[in-house]
């Protein structure tokens, strides 16, 4: 795994070496939710997160973040140590996180305002944020006016708008409808492709985390830990093609595979 | 009264009638119509009976009528009595929604303050403002000041429970992603702590105005010395213009009615997002 995460970090500035969990390890008192946790995503890289629920994907996203601190380990990004949020990482929620109270634009400006960018500045950089993820035209709606996948596309730009190099996304696309989440996937591929940043990408699909990674992390066990890392060589850019692939196909029962065995090991787990 | 009888009389046949007729009806036009008989109903019964077993004195709709435009045109106290009253009611609601935002939102985020003042809050709230009226006055002196005072004793404590709540239940979802894109403390309390917790607020408000109507008027009625409204109420039925006295009564009603539902209203509609409390 490490030769892996070397070969992709290579092409990184220095300051750009996106983000080293070590020996990551987290308790709910005495609950070890998981443990000894350690990976790498480079730069421009994007890792998915697939294990059964309450394996802790969300704990350990909001770990990297610095909304949570764990109990060891660390978390470096771009060789700083993360122990409170940070303008380089940024969220995509599940439930969208969007605020009720404002217009979508000023949902997307909501994270370069409270950076301190002057409001009028700010409403300047989220509308090309909102044109990124076709949202224009909706700038004005309240997030009860906008469809659910209109809401995580202003979620996706709000996160986006911050510029960061470190996008953690918590199973983003889980709230929305099977269509919806198919067109946001390929979607977010082409905005990543233009744009690329370090990628954390937790998810219950399997298939979503075969086509947005460059590796699959199946976590699973009790406590939980890294049970298997499958490498993903598909080409980039990807689309609807690559799911059609054999390729694709067999990486897809691959990670199946292990998502079943650990699920059959963590008996109970689903019940959390 | 006609149709409630014929209702009533009327014949299974004439049914299907009915049912159409309800359906061409809105329910808002119905809701008006309702209310609109429930009150004529009870000025007839009321000006019948007074007509039957009342003296003279006492006040009728057809009296309450005529004395409208007397009381609003040719009576020099009631304009100056309402400017004493309300200034009073809105400078003392305005001091009572500020302290009771920043008590309250105070006590909801930071669990030390909220131990530390939920006795102030609950105690106060449990006092009747009618027994701190003296001590206010032995403090403060029979004049206005006392009347603002026990406005404020009234309406602080519903303001600073609902802002309470409303810190309380702000979702945790909201709190995060301000922590998340890293916002500092100011930017959680004004630009989210307010708006998340605005139901309850306004919740709060309308308790608060209610009290803070009380408050105003048991402060004129028990000093006596001042010009407001409501002692003007009390002076012009003690001297048996009862008719009078009835519509400066209703100039109250009609500014606490305006506090306890319009306020909503034009929020309501000036905000089209309020409806949604919860994260979707």
């Amino acid at each position: 795994m490490s030769q892996v995460a070397t070969e992709h970090r290579s092409g990184a500035t220095p300051d750009h070496q996106g983000i080293v969990v070590q020996g990551l390890t987290k308790y709910y008192g005495d609950h070890c939710v998981f443990k000894d946790i350690s990976f790498e995503i480079g730069p421009t890289e994007i890792v998915s997160v697939v294990g059964p629920s309450g394996c802790g994907k969300t704990t350990l996203l909001r770990c990297l973040n610095g909304l949570i601190h764990a109990d060891e380990g660390s978390v470096l990004v771009d060789g700083d140590l993360v122990s409170k949020p940070r303008p380089e990482i940024a969220i995509v929620f599940q439930d969208f996180g969007l605020f009720p109270w404002k217009t979508a634009l000023d949902n997307v400006a909501y994270g370069l305002t409270v950076r301190g960018t002057p409001k009028k500045k700010a409403r300047e950089t989220a509308r090309d944020f909102v044109k990124l993820v076709a949202l224009d035209g909706f700038e004005e709606r309240y997030p009860h006016q906008l469809s659910g996948g209109m809401q995580q596309r202003a979620g996706l730009a709000r996160a986006l708008a911050v510029e960061p190099r470190v996008l953690l996304m918590d199973e983003p696309f889980g709230a929305l409808d099977a269509q919806t989440r198919e067109l946001m996937q390929f979607e977010l591929l082409q905005i990543w492709d233009r744009n690329p940043a370090a990628m954390l990408f937790v998810t219950h699909g399997i298939e979503e985390a075969v086509l947005m990674g460059d590796r699959v992390i199946v976590l699973g066990g009790r406590p939980s830990g890294i049970h298997e890392v499958v490498d993903v060589p598909l080409p980039r850019p990807r689309d609807a093609a690559t799911v059609a692939s054999p390729e694709f196909q067999n990486l897809r029962s691959q990670v199946w595979d292990l998502v079943m065995t650990v699920r059959r090991n963590t008996a109970g787990a689903d019940e959390e | 009264m006609a149709t409630v009888g014929d209702k009533t009389q009327a014949p299974a046949t004439a049914q299907p009638v009915q049912a159409v007729r309800k359906q061409r009806m809105s329910p808002r036009t119905k809701r008006i119509l309702t209310r609109i008989l429930a009150v004529l109903s009870v000025l007839v019964v009321w000006q019948v009976l007074v007509a039957l077993f009342g003296r003279d004195f006492m006040a009728t709709p057809l009296g309450i009528a005529e004395a409208i435009p007397q009381v609003l045109f040719n009576d020099p106290k009631v304009w100056p009595g309402v400017w004493e009253t309300f200034s009073v009611v809105f400078r003392g609601m305005a001091v009572s929604i500020v302290a009771g935002l920043i008590i309250g939102l105070a006590m909801g985020r930071i669990p030390f303050l909220a131990d530390s003042m939920a006795p102030y809050v609950n105690g106060f709230y449990a006092t009747p403002m009618i027994a701190v009226l003296p001590i206010i006055t032995l403090w403060l002196g029979f004049n206005t000041s006392a009347t603002f005072a026990l406005v404020v004793f009234a309406a602080v404590p519903p303001m600073a429970v609902a802002a309470w709540d409303g810190a309380k239940s702000i979702p945790t979802r909201y709190l995060e992603v301000a922590e998340s894109f890293g916002a500092r403390r100011r930017d959680v309390w004004i630009g989210i702590a307010i708006p998340a917790s605005l139901p309850y607020l306004l919740a709060g408000f309308r308790l608060a105005s209610g009290r803070a109507l009380a408050a105003v008027v048991i402060a004129e009625f028990l000093i006596g010395t001042g010009q407001g409204l409501g002692i003007h109420i009390m002076r012009l039925a003690q001297n048996f213009y009862h008719d009078e006295a009835i519509v400066a009564l209703m100039i109250l009603t009609m500014v606490g009615l305006f506090l306890a539902v319009g306020v909503e209203a034009i929020i309501r509609r000036r905000y089209p997002w309020f409806r949604v409390t919860t994260p979707s």
